[in-house]
């Protein structure tokens, strides 16, 4: 199992991480995003009832929010890049998939998922999609090592509850104590739950901590289809042609640099 | 002495190799070595039911700095066909650090090559010997690599994987 912070913000969040501490509702923090492209416009839900429009909402990849992590930590290269990549994103079968689901689901129900809130009676069609964009998501941002190199983000399961704190496991490090406040503004406060926390510098000696809530993404879903990198049959079953060309004597290797390997 | 430095993996190194960037973002052939890298190459190295195709991992530094320059690994492989199966190594996974990408070291040498001639060199080397035939996937749009393939001997190629954008370059056989 692999956790994920949910891919999916509204545009408040991502203002926020460009400006902390400013009013959401601002217009200035965002224009200035979008003017020099480290923020995508987002993608409209049109909700529709009975055939008839009914209402529409912006959502936004969460890589939008990491463009205006580099863009406020002045990589505005960086951040452009990433804003690509949340466009991608944006506009992947996957996401166009998100869309579609959300946009059968009325304005609570909405919000509700944009909050990381996915009640068992969600449309399974929305899950799988969801799960697909936060995979993807977790992979591209994996990939920006500017971001490691002010901001930390962990995933994990909530482990334990206490008056004042959440513990949260995570793999292959030690656990983090959260305060019960943060976790439960993510909606994320009981035993079993997935929450992301995410410490973003400031300064030498401050930081914004920030959480959001995350989704486990089951192995098998990504490993099930082909991977270069497994061992099962898929990269190593060959036919009749291959073993004509293998039925010959192989050459010996070639060494470009002969190097020496320490022991 | 030689500018870098060639070690074999320890299972010690999986926090060095969590913080491996290889990758630019939004390139999903890119991306996934870098995961797999990230996630998965110790557990594939070290997993001691991994141990019977006796894996490989090789990691190149720079001499000075201590500085990762790139990573190797290989194992043992058996390539199964219809009529019979062939044994062979398979190269796992070839990756050089972003900011090492395109470079030299002082005397010349690729960087590319020194980490690419560090599985070549050791596949030689295993007792017992294996097979002198070495086969690696690679992405179809992936023309470094397979530049960097070619360069050392994989000049053949076999059918395409189970998903076809996978090319499978093999070392030269003759007649």
């Amino acid at each position: 199992m692999t956790v994920v912070a949910w891919p999916l913000v509204s545009r408040d969040r991502v203002v926020r991480a460009f400006r902390p501490g400013a009013r959401t509702w601002s217009e200035a923090p965002f224009r200035t995003l979008r003017s020099h492209q480290w923020a995508t416009p987002g993608v409209r839900v049109t909700r529709r009832r009975r055939a008839r429009l009914s209402g529409q909402t912006v959502v936004f990849s969460t890589l939008n929010v990491e463009a205006a992590r580099l863009a406020r930590h002045g990589h505005a290269g960086a951040a452009r890049c990433m804003a690509l990549a949340a466009a991608d994103m944006e506009s992947s079968p996957a996401f166009t998939q998100l869309v579609d689901a959300l946009g059968q689901l009325d304005e609570t129900r909405v919000s509700d998922i944009l909050r990381g809130d996915l009640p068992a009676d969600t449309p399974q069609a929305l899950t799988d999609a969801l799960r697909a964009v936060a995979s993807a998501t977790d992979q591209l941002r994996a990939t920006e090592k500017l971001l490691n190199e002010f901001t930390q983000q962990i995933c994990g399961q909530i482990t334990e509850v206490h008056d004042s704190f959440v513990l949260l496991a995570i793999a292959w490090h030690p656990p983090a104590a959260v305060p019960r406040w943060l976790a439960s503004a993510a909606g994320r406060d009981r035993v079993g739950e997935f929450l992301a926390l995410i410490t973003d510098q400031l300064d030498l000696s401050s930081a914004v901590v920030d959480v959001l809530p995350a989704l486990a993404v089951d192995r098998p879903t990504w490993v099930a289809r082909f991977t270069p990198f497994g061992r099962s049959a898929a990269a190593l079953t060959i036919n009749q042609e291959d073993e004509r060309l293998l039925s010959r004597t192989p050459e010996p290797l070639t060494i470009v640099v002969p190097v020496q390997i320490d022991a | 002495m030689t500018a870098w430095r060639i070690r074999p993996g320890l299972s010690g190194d999986r926090v060095l190799l969590e913080g491996f960037n290889c990758a630019k973002p939004g390139i999903s052939w890119q991306v996934e070595v870098e995961e797999f890298i990230r996630r998965d190459l110790c557990d594939w190295a070290f997993a001691p039911g991994a141990a019977g195709d006796d894996p490989r991992l090789l990691l190149t530094f720079e001499s000075d700095s201590g500085d990762l320059v790139g990573l190797a690994a290989h194992e043992r492989a058996t390539l199964r066909g219809p009529d019979g199966d062939f044994y062979a190594t398979r190269l796992q996974v070839v990756a050089v650090a972003a900011h090492w990408q395109g470079q030299r070291f002082p005397a010349g040498e690729r960087a590319s090559d020194v980490v690419m001639s560090a599985a070549m060199v050791d596949i030689s080397a295993r007792v017992p010997p294996r097979y002198a035939r070495v086969f690696a996937l690679v992405h179809e749009e992936n023309a470094a690599s397979i530049a960097l393939c070619r360069r050392h001997g994989f000049i053949e190629e076999m059918s395409r994987a189970q998903d076809p954008s996978y090319r499978r370059l093999i070392t030269a056989h003759r007649d």
